[in-house]
């Protein structure tokens, strides 16, 4: 008897759910607190740009955002996660360049074709840095000396990366034999770098920025289009006549299939934060620029970045020519 | 009740057996890119798959020979363990759907009627609490979020 | 001395009334955060500091600091409790805290802790603050080649950890290296062992697999004995702190734990936790009981609990005069201090040395209150022995869960901890230790991947890691302790054969 009723309440309250469930789809977007899916663990270069922006949101945005850790995998585990979740705007998840190169390389079954884009926020870029120790003092002194060695190490984050990409294919075309050095984190890069272990290393200047200040380490080149508004000295590697222009970026993405009402609603409320003053100083301090592009735009470039990672891979031979 | 004698033996042999998959396994890691003086993928997990397969041999061997003592674990017991872990699996397997809140003290109560084969009202109330106020901790103060099934 | 007179000038910094609250705050906050198994102070401080958002600078960060110190002895107390490590570098304290509170000693294992943690970090301070550049010079001479000497070093503790039955031991030491191989290579970005599982892809977490393993492992035996009727009698609470004599008989072990706490803190990537399982190692070589190790002796508990908390300011070496982050925690702290405006580095001594003496006074203050909060809760604590198991068993359980949970917000590591507690529950039926399995889960990942860039750095020339002194020596090292079980082993058995038998 009783275990009937308790059957029936359990029965009852399924179909409430699903109800309620239902309704969600004529009410006024959002209705409901935003899962705000991150793919780094918590204090991870993508968490604290999460959490910044969502706290700089949280005024144009009627409901509040519940950041939500889901690392592993180079971007795949959050990637499945959020494609797996409701396509109704209450789930997107913050992207990197990753969001093209995981999925190019094979590691993630979900990709860019699984998701609708909201905005792209920031661009980043990759330097090629050495120990102000070292005996080269410019790119071409380091060309010289490594020919001269007949190779050198070159500390990157792994294989397939943005700056293993972007080393390799500048390595190649200088002619330089270089030993890749795959690092798990920014830290034990940098100190076998200052400690002489490793002759150079491509990074994010944001983890570089105080040993650059100290007089400790030395850029000697940048793989972004224009040169960096934070180091207006370093030169471009176009500049110095080589074509390697590898683009890293930021931007936020939802499930595919997500309302484009709820897809212009977060766009447009991203658009307000990127041109906060105190957001600005955020990615000034963390060696971003703000490049934001609306929902089209960015599904254009998302798609234009997955042809040209793809095909770099393919010169590299990570991927396999057949695919 | 008695341990059958050559048990660990039986342990040695199924170990070897799983070195042996796992060598076969680790076979594969074959790289898409080849890196100056590397070592390869699956070089490592190719020697500890090999150093298992020596060593469960091994104790298969000391076990057969009767040169090392056995095991005199007594699993009397097992079925109550056997029953808390297919709990603990179905706590587990259930927990998305039906959420934190319904599941831990179902859960919680039905683990303390296994162990004591008696069922106290008083024994719940601070295994109540202790469930609220985990839930508290971590859903509010941590923002991590416990899983909230139908009711969130 | 210039640098005690501006510690002086950093004490008066600090000592006001909101500085004082935000360390007390702090360390209350990082031992509830420590103590709470899944969480570490890595994920305590990302997780709770948006409460220092409308703090100025140093109040912020005092309190940061305050729960990174309180978090790495806070996992203590769950360790010698309920056999639950808080935090992966309190795994080494269950081996002896949680056999010394069932032996009815909680609170004598508690304030151990709690003092060994509060010498070993005000230790690590003080070199903090007056050795810095000089060890993170030492700190720059280790290369991949170093590490995985270092590396192998910490793993040749697994001999001595498998004496009692050595095939067994080092079958567990296999088994611990085969699963921390599983995930995406780092070197190729070959997926190993993962079966097209996406959540393998990073590899098997070490919180589930140490909370199965330890404390589910136990739920599942005390579950066992409940239902034959052989729980017997709680023992009843006895040594409710340490007496001066106590403290005197581990002086040697503290220190010696907290000069290894330190400079292996000090070292980016090897950590806390590394240095918690050398500690104890050592502590048994000098040992005049080695034998009472395991079984709930003090000194098993002042080791690894004197080695972790000095390696809180090991890590902050490198992170103020280098500005490189050297672990998880630190990394995070970076982003807490550029909240504020700042970046951890050489130049913050230049350019706001009273900032830097404030925290390291900060730092000091911080030892200072979870030592008082844990001496003064030890006796609180001691009462959960004294709950029955009936109410500790679905309690564990539900902590666990949410506990393995919390890491990574996945439901897959509470499958994976559920899993390893049966794991746990087998290997302890059948006499396998579990602590090698541990441990090579920790280093061996570490171990591969520096071997292997060490042989990309050297173009495949293999006698890299002899020709390189520092790394030879801790290969030497290893070795020595590798091979010692062994030759006590054949002494001991040569000894027995001379002895004539008895009539």
């Amino acid at each position: 008897m009783r275990k009937t009723r308790l059957a029936a309440f359990l029965v009852l309250a399924f179909f409430a759910a699903l109800l309620s469930g239902t309704e969600a789809a004529f009410a006024a977007y959002p209705e409901k607190p935003i899962e705000w899916v991150i793919w780094a663990s918590p204090g991870g270069g993508s968490d604290i740009f999460v959490r910044n922006m969502a706290r700089l949101m949280e005024p144009y945005v009627s409901q509040p955002f519940v950041p939500v850790n889901k690392s592993g995998g180079g971007g795949a585990v959050g990637m499945a996660y959020t494609a797996s979740k409701p396509a109704d705007g209450h789930t997107i998840l913050a992207v990197t360049t990753n969001f093209v190169l995981t999925p190019a390389l094979g590691r993630s079954p979900k990709g860019p074709a699984d998701f609708d884009m909201i905005a792209r926020v920031a661009v980043e870029t990759n330097v090629v840095a050495v120990s102000t120790d070292a005996p080269y003092k410019t790119w071409e002194e380091f060309v010289a000396y490594a020919k001269q060695k007949g190779g050198v190490s070159w500390g990157t984050f792994g294989v397939g990366t943005s700056d293993h990409v972007a080393s390799a294919k500048l390595s190649k075309l200088s002619g330089i034999k270089s030993r890749f050095v795959p690092f798990e984190g920014g830290a034990d890069s940098l100190a076998s770098l200052m400690g002489g272990h490793i002759d150079v290393l491509t990074n994010n200047p944001s983890e570089l920025t105080e040993q650059i200040a100290a007089g400790q380490v030395r850029l000697l080149g940048s793989f972004s289009a224009d040169r960096w508004k934070a180091f207006p000295d370093v030169p471009t590697f176009k500049e110095l006549g080589f074509d390697v222009v590898v683009p890293t970026w930021r931007g936020v993405v939802a499930p595919k299939g997500t309302p484009k009402e709820a897809l212009d609603y977060l766009s447009s409320a991203i658009e307000k934060v990127v041109a906060q003053e105190g957001f600005q100083k955020y990615l000034a301090e963390n060696q971003l620029e703000a490049a934001y592009l609306n929902s089209t735009d960015f599904a254009l470039f998302v798609a234009e970045q997955d042809l040209f990672y793809k095909n770099e891979l393919k010169e590299l031979g990570l991927v396999k020519k057949k695919k | 009740m008695k341990n059958f004698r050559y048990i660990n033996s039986v342990l040695g042999v199924c170990l070897f057996a799983f070195g042996f998959l796992i060598f076969r396994e680790a076979g594969n890691y074959v790289p898409e890119i080849e890196i100056d003086g590397q070592v390869g993928a699956h070089a490592f997990p190719q020697l500890f798959a090999v150093a298992l397969m020596v060593l469960s041999a091994l104790m298969a061997l000391l076990d057969l020979k009767k040169l090392t003592k056995p095991t005199t674990a007594s699993f009397a017991g097992i079925g109550a363990v056997a029953v808390t872990a297919g709990f603990c699996y179905a706590f587990w397997y259930f927990l998305p759907e039906v959420g934190f809140l319904i599941m831990a003290p179902l859960f919680a109560c039905t683990v303390t009627a296994i162990t004591t084969r008696r069922f106290r009202i008083m024994d719940m109330i601070p295994v109540l609490l202790v469930v609220f106020a985990v839930y508290f901790v971590f859903a509010n103060l941590l923002k991590v979020p416990v899983p909230a099934g139908f009711l969130g | 001395m210039e640098s005690a007179l501006l510690m002086l000038e950093g004490f008066k910094d600090v000592v006001t009334l909101q500085n004082l609250l935000s360390v007390f705050v702090g360390s209350a906050l990082g031992i509830s955060i420590g103590a709470l198994p899944g969480l570490n102070a890595s994920m305590g401080i990302a997780l709770l500091l948006p409460l220092t958002y409308g703090m100025s600078a140093l109040p912020a960060i005092v309190m940061l600091l305050s729960i990174y110190c309180g978090a790495i002895y806070g996992g203590s107390i769950t360790a010698i409790l309920l056999r639950t490590p808080g935090t992966t570098a309190a795994a080494c304290t269950v081996f002896d805290g949680y056999e010394m509170a069932q032996n009815g000693e909680p609170g004598r294992a508690l304030s151990m802790a709690a003092t060994a943690s509060f010498i070993g970090g005000i230790f690590s301070v003080i070199v903090l603050i007056f050795l810095s550049p000089p060890l993170a010079r030492m700190a720059l001479m280790f290369g991949p080649a170093e590490y995985f000497a270092l590396c192998f070093f910490g793993l040749s503790i697994i001999s001595s950890l498998a004496a009692e039955n050595m095939v067994k031991g080092l079958i567990s030491a296999v088994i611990g290296l085969l699963l921390g191989t599983a995930g995406l290579d780092i070197v190729t970005g070959v997926p190993r062992f993962t079966f097209d599982i996406v959540e393998l892809l990073n590899g098997i977490s070490f919180i589930p697999v140490l909370i199965g393993l330890f404390a589910v492992s136990q739920i599942f035996i005390t579950v066992e004995k409940e239902i034959q009727e052989l729980g017997g009698v709680k023992q009843a609470i006895s040594g409710l702190t340490i007496s001066l004599k106590d403290l005197v008989s581990v002086t040697g072990t503290v220190i010696r734990s907290s000069i290894i706490g330190t400079l292996v803190g000090i070292l980016p990537g090897a950590g806390a936790t590394m240095s918690s399982f050398i500690s104890y190692n050592e502590a048994r070589r000098w040992s005049k009981t080695p034998e009472k190790f395991g079984k709930g002796c003090l000194e098993g508990i002042a080791a690894p609990e004197a080695a972790n908390n000095a390696a809180t300011g090991g890590a902050m070496v490198p992170l103020l005069s280098l500005g490189i982050p050297g672990s998880e925690t630190t990394a995070v702290l970076v982003g807490a201090f550029m909240i504020q405006g700042l970046r951890p580095g050489p130049l913050l001594f230049r350019e706001n040395p009273d900032l830097v003496y404030g925290l390291f006074a900060g730092m000091v203050l911080a030892n200072i209150a979870f030592f008082v909060l844990g001496m003064l809760g030890a006796r609180l604590f001691s009462q959960v022995t004294k709950i029955p198991n009936r109410v500790l068993v679905p309690m564990i359980l539900i902590l666990a869960t949410i506990g393995s949970f919390a890491e990574n917000n996945s439901l897959s590591d509470v499958f994976l901890m559920f899993s390893f507690g049966v794991v746990g529950y087998f290997m302890r039926k059948f006499e396998f230790p579990v602590a090698p399995l541990v441990l090579a889960l920790v280093l061996g990942p570490m171990a591969e991947s520096n071997f292997r860039r060490g042989l990309i750095i050297s173009a495949g020339d293999w006698t890299t890691f002899f020709t390189r002194p520092i790394s030879l020596v801790f290969l030497a090292l290893g070795f020595a302790t590798l091979i010692m079980p062994f030759i006590r082993m054949i002494r001991d058995h040569r000894k027995t054969r001379e002895v004539p038998p008895s009539e």
